[in-house]
């Protein structure tokens, strides 16, 4: 709920500015939710299926309606908090294609964002690429606001005040491990790697392994929604659970995935475009017609070849072999007890 | 009756939910009008597939809940493509009861499947003559551009000039859909079939937006721009049941009822902003609305500084096509040049502008004839 700082008057929608009196609006804190009717509803809604119980809770001023599985009592406390540990200010290292992509994204949502590049004299040209893309979709007033947001840096220094830090270099072990090591020295937040298929154990700096994991976005990261969140056998559950929130927060899905070769994904679609070039190797079909039967048959928006093709043949070699190797070196990948535990404790608050 | 304020959102792929775009007009056009939420008597909402896109009927209501306090009567006003010349036909009609009226339009249209999209735009035509025998509008018009070729001697070329100009119109228009994009004309003739003979860039896209104007019944100042005529007109709903494809005979009748009611011929209009959903409407209403002899309309000079610019801001083509709100942007932009603060874009001496918005293929039509007021 949002106030008007001179008025008074309340407003439901983020709206900014009072159109009674130009003054700022304020989001007005949220106070402890309690039931204050619910009904038993035994048809489905479009948002959820039957039977569900509807309830009306209020804080004392506000009042919302919310879905629950279980009945709710008249004058209960309602639901759970969320749990807190969102990033004010979060840090990208790597000014490609990624680093970018995520740098906008997450201005867009308003965190402060730290992008640090190998040379700070490109800023000026990084933001005005930034601010290029930007006014496809934003008001121009709103462009500047954004990128106010936004500092370049080419000190890891300036990563201090980050609670989270997002590495977006080169898929290289030695370059991640190096960057790793030296974002890990500056900032005490949680490390993050946006490898595909690197183990994300093997670049973490020894010292702070409790605290890195991996955050996998997908190209390009306006529109893909999903983000794989690479667990290690050492990261702290704390930090996975502030990182799925923190997806949740920028409109994306996480999931959770062990530390593993290719992990989800990239192991999937790895076997799926060697398969279909053996296909070809051995005459069964062309690639045309290969694209086309997994296009209309499953459904999927391109085919292998196409998608090769987008992605470059030698990207598809490089992952392969990242992939077949560490295979082939056997390591230890999930961690049953932990994947566990955190299925158990993310309960409820997921669904 | 007068234009007071004008207000519009960006157009575009936008961020910004329908009640945010909503209020963003809503307190630009009242910022402009220098006028108090509780002086509006009545609000017209102009929308057009809120309800297939995003399940969002009702959405008059969502005005009380923008304007804290404001209860006076909100309706929605829907005539498919037009829905925004009809929204402020209707508005000059209830000024007889009403002394300030709000009018506002708004569409989001990006954040849903294409496919849903495309079969909401498809509701403006007919069940059972169209939709049920594979008519989509790209097809209609692409029909309309091939009768008009064979019949006049035109050609795609001619078509690719109304997207070359309207799009470095738009280069000059901070708030279009395509501000930021440069188009060649190789980029035109290069861009795909969506149904011959029309590509990809004689379509106007898909958009995000929002648009806004207070109507009142008296003037308030030199920025006032005076509404010399709002007339709508009507005709069947399917192409097929229309004489003849390369005439838009509801804009000629429309426009028609309009030069009576202003007291005014087409000479005496110093620029126009013209339903451009494909580039060949752009050609075809010029026509039917009197500017040109049937199929002339290739000669006329119609870019900015040519004896009658039309589509200063881009029009639907390249400022975007967010429908419930484009035929209030048209008016919009009509006001400004009017009013002489179109700025980069801005037409000279302009004086009496025209605005034209049609629904479907032709079954609905709004012609505005607007007056500055700075020498009134």
């Amino acid at each position: 709920m949002f106030e008007c700082e001179k008025c008074g008057k309340v407003w439901f929608h983020p709206v900014g500015e009072c159109v009674y009196c130009g003054a700022k609006l304020t989001e007005r804190p949220e106070g402890k939710p309690e039931v204050v009717a619910s009904t038993k509803v035994m048809v489905d809604s479009p948002s959820s299926r039957a039977p569900y119980f509807l309830v009306l809770v209020s804080d004392g001023t506000d009042k919302q309606f919310a879905i629950s599985d279980a009945e709710p009592r008249k004058g209960e406390p309602f639901g759970t908090r969320e749990p807190a540990g969102s990033f004010e200010c979060v840090g990208v290292i790597g000014s490609g294609k990624m680093g970018l992509g995520i740098a906008l994204l997450l201005v867009q949502y308003g965190f402060r964002v730290v992008l640090k590049t190998r040379d700070a004299k490109k800023g000026p040209q990084i933001r005005q690429g930034l601010s290029v893309l930007l006014s496809r979709n934003c008001d121009p007033a709103k462009i500047d606001e954004h990128l106010r947001r936004l500092s370049i840096t080419d000190a890891y220094g300036g990563l201090k005040e980050c609670g989270l830090v997002i590495e977006c270099v080169s898929e290289n072990p030695e370059v991640k491990r190096e960057v790793l090591r030296e974002a890990s020295l500056s900032c005490a937040g949680i490390i993050s790697s946006n490898t595909s298929s690197i183990p994300v154990r093997s670049i973490a700096a020894p010292g702070a392994r409790q605290r890195t994991l991996g955050l996998h976005f997908f190209n390009p990261v306006m529109k893909m929604k999903l983000v794989e969140v690479v667990q290690t056998p050492d990261t702290d559950l704390s930090c996975v659970q502030k990182v799925k929130k923190f997806c949740h927060q920028i409109h994306k899905q996480p999931v959770i995935v062990a530390d593993s070769p290719g992990f989800i994904v990239n192991r999937l679609l790895l076997l799926q475009l060697e398969e279909a070039r053996r296909m070809v190797r051995e005459g069964i079909a062309t690639p045309e017609d290969i694209d086309k039967a997994v296009r209309l048959g499953l459904n999927h928006p391109m085919g292998p070849f196409q998608l090769i093709s987008l992605i470059g043949e030698d990207v598809v070699d490089d992952i392969g072999r990242i992939i077949r190797s560490q295979k082939e070196a056997a390591i230890p990948a999930a961690q049953p007890p932990n994947r566990k535990k955190e299925a158990s404790d993310s309960r409820g608050t997921t669904a | 009756m007068f234009i007071r304020g004008i207000g519009r959102t960006k157009f575009g792929v936008l961020e910004e939910s329908v009640p945010q775009m909503l209020y963003s007009a809503i307190k630009n056009a009242q910022q402009d009008a220098h006028i108090r939420i509780e002086e509006i008597d009545a609000c017209i909402v102009s929308n057009f597939i809120g309800g297939q896109l995003e399940n969002r009927c009702h959405i008059n209501s969502l005005i009380p809940c923008l304007l804290p306090g404001f209860d006076k009567p909100c309706i929605r006003v829907e005539s498919a493509c037009a829905s925004g010349g009809a929204a402020l036909w209707s508005a000059t009609k209830m000024l007889g009861e009403f002394n300030h009226i709000l009018v506002v339009g708004v569409e989001k249209m990006t954040a849903a499947r294409n496919s849903l999209v495309t079969s909401a735009l498809a509701s403006a035509s007919d069940v059972e003559f169209e939709q049920n025998r594979g008519v989509v509008f790209p097809a209609a018009y692409a029909l309309m551009a091939s009768e008009y070729f064979a019949r006049y001697g035109r050609s795609p070329a001619d078509l690719a000039k109304v997207a070359l100009k309207n799009h470095h119109n738009a280069n000059l228009n901070p708030l279009a859909h395509f501000y930021h994009k440069t188009i060649s004309m190789s980029d035109i003739e290069s861009s795909p079939v969506v149904c011959s003979p029309l590509r990809l860039l004689d379509c106007s896209p898909v958009s995000d937006g929002a648009a806004a104007l207070v109507v009142s019944r008296e003037p308030q100042g030199a920025r006032d721009v005076s509404i010399l005529a709002c007339e709508m007109a009507s005709d069947v709903i399917a192409l097929s049941q229309r004489p003849d494809m390369a005439v838009s005979r509801v804009s000629r009748t429309a426009a028609r009822r309009a030069f009576k009611r202003a007291g005014i011929a087409c000479s005496d209009v110093d620029l126009a902003q013209v339903h451009d959903c494909f580039t060949i409407n752009e050609l075809i209403s010029l026509e039917s609305l009197g500017f040109c002899e049937p199929g002339m309309a290739p000669s006329l000079d119609t870019a900015l500084g040519g004896a009658l610019p039309v589509n200063t801001d881009g029009g639907l083509k390249a400022d975007g096509h967010p429908i419930g709100a484009s035929g209030i942007a048209q008016v919009v932009e009509t006001a400004m040049q009017l009013r002489g603060e179109a700025g980069a874009r801005q037409v000279k001496g302009a004086k009496i502008g025209l605005a034209h918005n049609i629904g479907g293929s032709g079954g609905s039509a709004v012609v505005s004839i607007l007056k500055g007021c700075a020498d009134v």
